[in-house]
């Protein structure tokens, strides 16, 4: 890179060095020290990580969390690479579907939040009404798995038009050739998709599951302003717990466990990134 | 294998429902027929058709009109699976999730046929085009050559394939690979005696080739011949001046007693020249090439005066633009020869090397 | 004057593509820079006309230091291999463009004169009102090449413009470009992989290996004296024969043995012979399969194949586990695994050193 383009990239690096690495080392800074409230911190090495880790409302807001994830991109990843397929390839529908597909990702996570509070709401909400149709008691405040799966049905559909268009792009970009030969070749529908399809789109998802896998992990206004993390616990996910935390000005646990939480972030996309790229390219064979 | 045929095929890309007047056909009331276990080549210039009648033959495209029979059958309604025809594409086409070895064996697998039969199978196909060094590695580490043969195998290792077709496969070799790989591809088809057509523009390509080349031009068919009928007897002067390199000089020309008058010479003709082209009208076009015409810097008996203007090398010999008035002439000059910019060469027009076209038809 | 490059080194990642490159083009040189794809010429072609910068060397127009000149500030002309044009222009428009662009301010009547001078010169005149996508890749790749002939510059640089050409525009175009380009002055240079592209077209050559620049000079210099074996074998066309060889005295005279039939007596540059082996090149076209003359060194081999190639054949045949490739002049077909008689002309050798792989000597003075 040329001296100039340096230049060009400081503005950038100053900001991000305001808004990334200055919290980040201060976030460190309190992890190693027992703060509470206004009282002046001491230094206690890495007892609040001890302590996270050994706290069991963590542990069960990791496993809740892990668990949340998976199910998103068992769901959206595959629904994504459907709807992408079933998408017109050229014509007006493209246009409209394109359009239909970006709407909801418009909307911010907290509108997302108030809508779905909106339309939940046991007293004046259409979603309960709908289920009451159905001689079912749907109450997000007070039964758990109607609050999880609510939650879960707002992120597919909020966040699988993301994975869809990422993967009708990649799809545009194979060559009909690829198609023809499967088809000389004699392969099924099956087999053209196994063979050609999904690994000429590995590209773009790698791409896909690596921002639904991190994103899903930071979830955060949707149960917050859903239920505020409860029925009890049940929607109490990794993010609202150190949140918790950190609100109640137990600092040096607030720190240990973001440090913790990041580090987990980056090793499962890690894992991801590596298995993506490495699965069948036909070099373990 | 099998014998390919194409009955008064013609295609139009513009929708039924127009005028006929307003159509333009991409090709119209073609008659092909491709012998069984032949090499052929259709070659032709950029638009010329070549790729839409290769996309008939192969099933991606239905013809508006007409017929293609496999073996006397009628498969125009058929699928490219059903027809059993194979394609190597301009473009590499291999399947990046699999080894080179699975590669060769889709095509059987596809078919149910037992593993113990595949590996034998891959195994023979491996052999004959040089890829037992690398059935287990991945594809993507393999040059545009190897990946060709690939492709190339996907389609003969099926005992059942009924025809390969190459549609310009050579496009993305490196120019110092291109030789061998052209021999490669040769050597397979006759060894195998699969019924191959290998579509292109490059003339080099498609004459090393095959044994039967159909020459197409704005979707018709011009002539189908062997290499050595081409260039000693072409249809027409556009043939005279596609095949050959350089081109077949064609110089308009009249007849007027015993003398082919050109813009400002004449040359004399023979008795028998002049009995073989009684009847003939007296608006003729004059084909001679390059490498037929005779050059010396001496006048001499039936030589015309023309002026160096450019001269190119090719290290075997020269290739030299004549001007005279508004006449351009090129001739293969030996290397030999001392030529220099501005000389004045008297050049012969040897009868029996010359053909002479009416109508845009061969005369003689 | 014209253009000097000097101790060029360049990298991509860690791998050197350019191994301190040094060359002086003159003014009115047609330059072409040959080899095999990755051997360097088009970096160095980049790196001439300023879109790359060398980690080290020097680039000099006429004398002055251009190395960190970008190449908006250079003043020169670049046609790609892809045919790049402005797609929402005609191409009248296209090959106005660096006109309405130049500092120099052209006149709208100089402008018009100028785009008819050069469209005229490539055939483009009828097709001035169209835009690019609806005329054909031969007229699109002209429109480029008009555009930069229009580009008031003395400096042209083109990359592989034939590549994605029909063979038949290919071999058009080449005849065109020698003398389009030819009258222009200033420099052309030109990066190909083909021989016969540096053959027709280029009073320079220089031939790149694996980021090294084997030999620079007039094009007849190249070819008659190929300096390594290497640019005698790439730069033949279709190929050079290259056989191992070894010296033998016999009665007071010495030969150069290739086997029992191909062996040529030496003994009046023996001298100049000092190793025991050599390597001996033969260009294709400097064998025959028939011949008037009595001092030609005859052998038998093996027809393996024959090749059309339009006008000549390649014929393949093999002596003695050798393979060999001749360029007639003329079409034939012979059936393969015919024994033929090859005659090769002795006065048309070159002899390489097996240890260095330099040119040792020509069997052949210039006559």
């Amino acid at each position: 890179m040329s001296n100039r383009a340096w230049l060009f990239l400081i503005p950038a690096l100053v900001l991000l060095s305001i808004s990334a690495f200055i919290p980040l080392m201060t976030v460190i800074n309190y992890s190693l020290h027992y703060i509470f409230a206004g009282s002046a911190p001491t230094y206690v090495g890495f007892e609040n990580y001890v302590e996270v880790l050994n706290d069991p409302a963590f542990l069960k807001a990791l496993g809740r969390q892990m668990v949340f994830s998976l199910m998103i991109l068992v769901v959206e990843v595959p629904l994504g690479i459907g709807i992408a397929l079933a998408m017109p390839r050229k014509g007006k529908g493209v246009a409209l579907t394109l359009v239909f597909l970006g709407i909801p990702l418009l909307i911010p996570f907290n509108v997302v939040g108030i809508i779905a509070r909106v339309f939940t709401q046991s007293s004046i909400g259409v979603v309960p009404e709908f289920f009451a149709l159905f001689n079912y008691d749907y109450n997000v405040s007070l039964h758990t798995t109607d609050a999880i799966l609510t939650i879960f049905f707002l992120d597919v559909w909020h966040w699988t038009p993301l994975v869809a268009l990422l993967c009708y792009a990649g799809l545009q970009s194979i060559p009909d050739a690829f198609y023809q030969a499967a088809q000389i070749d004699g392969a099924s529908a099956w087999k053209t998709f196994r063979y050609v399809t999904l690994p000429k789109l590995r590209p773009v998802l790698i791409i896909g599951v690596l921002l639904r896998f991190m994103d899903s992990f930071k979830i955060y206004a949707e149960p917050l302003l859903l239920t505020g993390g409860g029925p009890g616990d049940a929607t109490t996910f990794l993010s609202l717990h150190v949140a918790r935390k950190a609100e109640s000005y137990e600092l040096g646990y607030a720190g240990a466990s973001s440090i913790i939480y990041l580090f987990i972030v980056i090793v499962f996309s890690y894992l991801f990134f590596q298995l993506l790229t490495n699965i069948g390219t036909g070099e373990n064979k | 294998m099998a014998r390919i045929q194409l009955k008064t095929i013609s295609h139009t890309y513009h929708p039924p429902d127009l005028p006929e007047e307003e159509k333009a056909y991409a090709v119209s009331s073609l008659d092909i027929s491709w012998g069984d276990g032949t090499s052929n080549a259709l070659l032709g210039p950029s638009g010329c058709g070549k790729t839409t009648i290769l996309n008939i033959i192969s099933g991606l495209l239905q013809p508006t009109a007409g017929q293609v029979l496999v073996d006397d059958q009628d498969v125009t309604r058929l699928s490219p699976r059903q027809r059993r025809i194979a394609q190597v594409f301009q473009f590499p086409v291999v399947y990046d999730s699999m080894n080179v070895f699975d590669n060769l064996a889709f095509p059987l697998r596809n078919q149910g046929l037992p593993e113990q039969s595949v590996r034998k199978k891959v195994q023979e196909v491996a052999e004959i085009l040089d890829l037992q060094d690398y059935l287990t590695n991945p594809p993507a580490k393999l040059n545009a050559a190897e990946k060709q043969k690939i492709s190339l195998g996907r389609g003969i290792v099926r005992e059942d394939t009924a025809a390969v077709l190459l549609d310009e496969p050579l496009t993305v070799i490196d120019p110092k690979l291109k030789g061998s790989m052209r021999r490669k591809l040769r050597q397979v088809q006759r060894d195998l005696q699969k019924t191959m057509i290998y579509v292109t523009h490059d003339q080099h390509e498609a004459l090393t080739f095959a044994d039967d080349v159909t020459i197409v031009k704005d979707g018709r068919l011009v002539q189908k011949g062997s290499p050595e009928e081409l260039h000693s007897e072409p249809a027409s002067p556009f043939i005279g001046y596609f095949i050959g390199s350089p081109g077949m000089n064609i110089l308009g020309c009249s007849l007027k007693g015993e003398e082919l008058r050109f813009q400002d010479f004449s040359l004399g003709l023979s008795p028998e020249f002049l009995s073989r082209i009684r009847g003939t009208g007296p608006d003729l076009q004059l084909g001679i090439r390059p490498e037929f015409i005779r050059v010396s810097p001496e006048p001499g008996e039936n030589t015309v005066p023309f002026e160096v203007a450019v001269i190119e090398n090719t290290g075997a010999y020269w290739v030299v633009t004549y001007v005279k008035e508004s006449l351009r002439i090129k001739a293969r000059v030996p290397e030999s020869m001392r030529v220099q910019e501005g000389q004045k060469h008297y050049l012969a027009f040897p009868e029996d090397r010359v053909n002479l076209f009416q109508n845009e038809q061969r005369v003689i | 004057m014209g253009i000097s490059a000097h101790n060029i080194c360049k990298s991509f990642e860690t791998l050197p593509v350019l191994k301190n490159v040094s060359l002086d083009i003159e003014d009115g040189a047609f330059v072409t820079l040959l080899g095999a794809t990755g051997a360097g010429k088009t970096t160095l072609l980049r790196i001439l006309c300023g879109i790359e910068r060398p980690d080290s060397g020097r680039v000099l127009y006429d004398g002055t230091e251009v190395t960190k000149v970008p190449v908006q500030k250079r003043n020169v002309a670049m046609v790609y291999q892809e045919f790049i044009n402005y797609p929402s222009m005609t191409i009248f428009e296209n090959i106005a463009s660096p006109l309405r662009i130049s500092k120099t301010g052209y006149s709208k009547p100089e402008i018009d004169r100028r785009v008819r001078q050069t469209a005229e010169m490539l055939g483009l005149s009828a097709i001035l009102s169209h835009y690019p996508e609806e005329v054909s890749g031969g007229q699109k790749q002209r429109t480029a090449i008009a555009r930069a002939l229009a580009k008031d510059t003395k400096f042209i640089f083109l990359d592989e413009p034939l590549a994605n050409l029909d063979y038949k525009l290919r071999e058009e175009l080449r005849g065109e470009l020698k003398t389009i380009l030819g009258q222009k002055g200033g420099v052309v240079v030109y990066a190909t992989p083909e021989p016969v592209d540096a053959l027709s077209m280029s009073t320079h050559v220089g031939y790149f290996e694996a980021g090294e620049l084997l030999q620079y000079g007039e094009l007849e210099e190249v070819y008659r004296h190929p300096r390594q074996v290497e640019v005698g074998s790439y730069f033949s066309y279709p190929t050079m024969n290259i056989m191992e060889a070894k010296i033998v005295q016999d009665q007071g005279r010495t030969h150069l043995r290739v086997s029992e039939a191909i062996s040529v007596e030496v003994t009046s540059f023996a001298d100049e012979l000092k190793e025991q082996e050599y390597l001996v090149g033969v260009r294709a076209y400097n064998l025959h399969t028939h011949t008037d003359r009595t001092d030609m060194i005859s052998f038998q081999a093996t027809l393996e194949l024959s090749e059309e190639l339009g006008s000549d054949t390649e014929l393949h045949f093999r002596h003695e586990g050798m393979r060999f490739v001749m360029l007639m002049q003329e079409v034939v077909r012979y059936p393969p695994d015919t024994t033929v008689t090859v005659y090769m002309d002795p006065k048309r050798l070159f002899l390489y050193s097996k240890t260095t792989r330099g040119l040792v000597l020509k069997t052949f003075r210039e006559e």
